[in-house]
């Protein structure tokens, strides 16, 4: 009865949405004014939650790998694919602030139930030191997380994902431009595509992760030069141009970046649109302005029209979305947010020896997303 | 066009030595390398000057391998061998010279085309873009419509497959193997410029056009999202009638295609494909222009190119 309870629990909440934790300033949810008998309920509610995540945790083993930067052994969680024929890689990434430790069971789960192999990384750890942060370390220690994983697990090679939200977007749109040869596709969320440019944000809405930049990159960007290229070098849309040949999906939530529905998101959805462009054909870019007003006003132009809808989103509308050459880009009805699921699901359609699937998505639930077993 | 050598280099598949033909950009610079493939019925001595010039112009590394002739035998026509050659002149080249990792580049027509669609499938990490025109992309289809066309590739295609592909099934298998359509998914992360002229496959101007121009449309689609791939009936009307259907309207105009103008264009992932006025022909400094424009560190240029001083190479075989 109680397993049922945790298993249904699991279905019913891990699957709908991931509020991405950026780090030590992510606030609650706000004070409901409501009975004891809610409050009672939620608690309960959140109980279960923790109960099932931890469930699925529990199935990850925690293991040291071999990581050729500075020929240390890094910590990482790993899920081994069962039986003989060669199963998907997925490498998952840590949020800005947190390690290895930190729950990936929404990540875990997919991978469990669809029998994937799966990484978790610390890469470094928290994005406040200078071996963190996007540096050659992080970028080393990732590729030999996929190196680790295909010795040691039977992995399908015409299908390795990377997904990652908020400081994980950050270093999945990294390794999508600085080894591109590793990927079948990545999924980014919320990114950080500029660290310079989210320094001089985080200041302006005095969010702390801009003192975690400049101990990573040893000083104010704005100012000194050397943390100026520090920081250069720590961020994605450097590299950019060199993640043309790996299918790519950039999302992000409208109100990223704003106070919305309680949470002070910290990411101007301006990252991801500069990603996007960065790899589309002259004629599918948006416009700086267009980006501008998108940033400031957490609106879509109405000149856009709506999109196609997208049943993986679930709950989140699709407000916007554009694809060119290997690349799109996707705005949805949220925040700082991850959607595991939709991830998922995309990468799942996504193979090497395969054109890229756009297609919208299978609502979840609604059946296995796997294509081929 | 004297300082192009003739070498031998060595091909790991059967631990041979092929010939190819061969120039080594000077200084001490990475330069960018273009590999060039001959036509159907030829070899490494065939003409190569429409490429090979661009390369003494611009000082490019090039090479011009044989991979294994004339496509009327087992090891010749997108065998393993072929595919193992190219590959392993590439590698030479990168020994050889001092390569620009970033910039490498594959380009051929109709035999050549073939090999440029079956390379960019079976080995799309050697490449930065292709550039393939009139390209056979389906050899069993290719067999039957030779037939019809009573052209003498079916019985060079009966040879490399040992038997008649749409008799025999071991030849068909055989024809499968050779075919780029078989692996094309496999291009999907390659930068890849199909073209080719809307009177290939038809007698046109006083030539005899060999390969239809559904060969390239197919090929395309096969890497374009669903929305942009080009319907069957589309395919057979263009193929047929040598027209653009009007709906498609006229195309931007590209002054790399100046005496040959783009009759149609279209872009789709990393893909595209233009059918421009002329016919079984490849036109060198178009291809080569757009291939020079292309990097592995930045998104592909698929904008127009500039007008080239060059002709084209009309390919009788």
């Amino acid at each position: 009865m109680k397993r049922s309870y945790v298993l249904a629990a699991t279905l019913c909440i891990l699957a709908v949405t991931w509020v991405s934790c950026a780090g030590p300033a992510q606030k609650s949810a706000g004070t409901a004014p409501a009975a004891d008998e809610t409050q009672k309920l939620l608690a309960q509610r959140r109980a279960a939650q923790k109960k099932a995540e931890e469930a699925v945790m529990a199935q990850l083993v925690t293991l040291d790998y071999p990581c050729s930067f500075d020929k240390s052994l890094q910590k990482a969680r790993c899920y081994f694919a069962q039986g003989d024929s060669p199963r998907p890689l997925l490498v998952a990434l840590h949020t800005w602030s947190y390690t290895y430790k930190s729950s990936c069971a929404h990540f875990a789960k997919f991978c469990i139930e669809h029998n994937w192999n799966l990484i978790y990384p610390d890469f470094r750890g928290p994005n406040w030191t200078p071996q963190a942060c996007g540096s050659d370390a992080v970028v080393s220690d990732i590729a030999d997380a996929v190196a680790y994983m295909k010795q040691k697990a039977r992995v399908d090679n015409t299908r390795v994902y990377l997904i990652g939200g908020s400081g994980g977007g950050h270093a999945s749109l990294l390794l999508a431009a600085r080894r591109p040869d590793l990927w079948t596709a990545v999924s980014a969320w919320c990114a950080i595509s500029d660290i310079a440019a989210w320094h001089d944000q985080c200041l302006a809405r005095k969010r702390g992760y801009f003192e975690h930049i400049r101990k990573a990159c040893g000083g104010d960007p704005s100012k000194d030069a050397s943390a100026r290229e520090e920081a250069r070098k720590r961020s994605p849309l450097t590299y950019m141009g060199s993640a043309s040949r790996v299918v790519l999906d950039i999302s992000t939530g409208i109100h990223d970046g704003h106070n919305f529905a309680g949470r002070n998101g910290s990411v101007p959805v301006s990252h991801t649109l500069n990603a996007f462009n960065a790899l589309a054909r002259p004629a599918d870019r948006i416009s700086p302005e267009d980006i501008a007003y998108m940033t400031k006003e957490q609106k879509i132009p109405a000149k856009f029209g709506p999109p196609e809808a997208d049943p993986a989103l679930g709950e989140k509308t699709v407000l916007f979305r554009r694809q060119s050459n290997l690349a799109r880009v996707t705005l949805f009805e949220g925040g700082h947010d991850l959607i595991p699921y939709a991830g998922m699901e995309w990468l799942s359609r996504q193979k090497r020896n395969a054109p890229p699937d756009w297609s919208p998505g299978k609502k979840a639930g609604t059946g296995s997303v796997e294509l081929t077993k | 066009m004297d300082r192009i050598r003739t070498i031998d280099y060595h091909c790991s598949f059967d631990n041979s030595l092929q010939k190819a033909k061969c120039f080594i950009a000077g200084g001490n610079e990475l330069r960018p390398l273009l590999v060039a493939l001959h036509t159907w019925s030829y070899t490494y001595e065939q003409d190569c000057t429409g490429y090979a010039r661009y390369c003494l112009d611009n000082n490019w590394n090039f090479i011009f391998p044989h991979f294994r002739g004339p496509n009327w035998t087992p090891p010749a026509c997108g065998s393993d061998a072929v595919v193992a050659d190219i590959a392993d002149a590439v590698a030479y080249m990168k020994h050889a010279a001092i390569v620009d990792n970033d910039r490498v580049y594959l380009i051929g027509g109709s035999g050549g085309g073939h090999c440029s669609l079956l390379m960019a499938s079976r080995r799309p990490d050697l490449w930065t873009a292709v550039s393939a025109w009139c390209a056979i992309s389906d050899v069993a289809a290719w067999h039957d419509q030779c037939v019809e066309r009573e052209r003498g590739y079916a019985e060079h295609i009966e040879k490399a497959c040992g038997g008649d592909p749409s008799k025999d099934a071991s030849a068909r298998e055989e024809a499968l193997k050779r075919s780029p359509l078989t692996y094309m998914g496999s291009a999907s992360r390659v930068l890849l410029d199909i073209s080719t002229g809307i009177h290939d496959g038809h007698d046109f101007a006083g030539r005899n056009g060999s390969v239809p121009v559904s060969q390239s449309f197919n090929a395309f689609n096969a890497l374009a999202n669903p929305a942009d791939r080009i319907s069957p009936e589309d395919v057979d009307f263009i193929t047929k009638e040598q027209k653009i259907p009007e709906k498609f309207g006229p195309p931007e105009a590209d002054p790399a295609f100046a005496k040959n103008p783009v009759l149609f264009r279209r872009q789709s992932n990393l893909a595209r494909i233009t059918i421009f006025e002329g016919g079984h022909d490849c036109l060198p400094d178009a291809g080569l222009e757009w291939l020079a424009r292309q990097h592995r560190k930045k998104a592909p240029d698929w904008t127009k190119g500039k007008p080239a001083a060059g002709g084209k190479m009309e390919l009788g075989q």
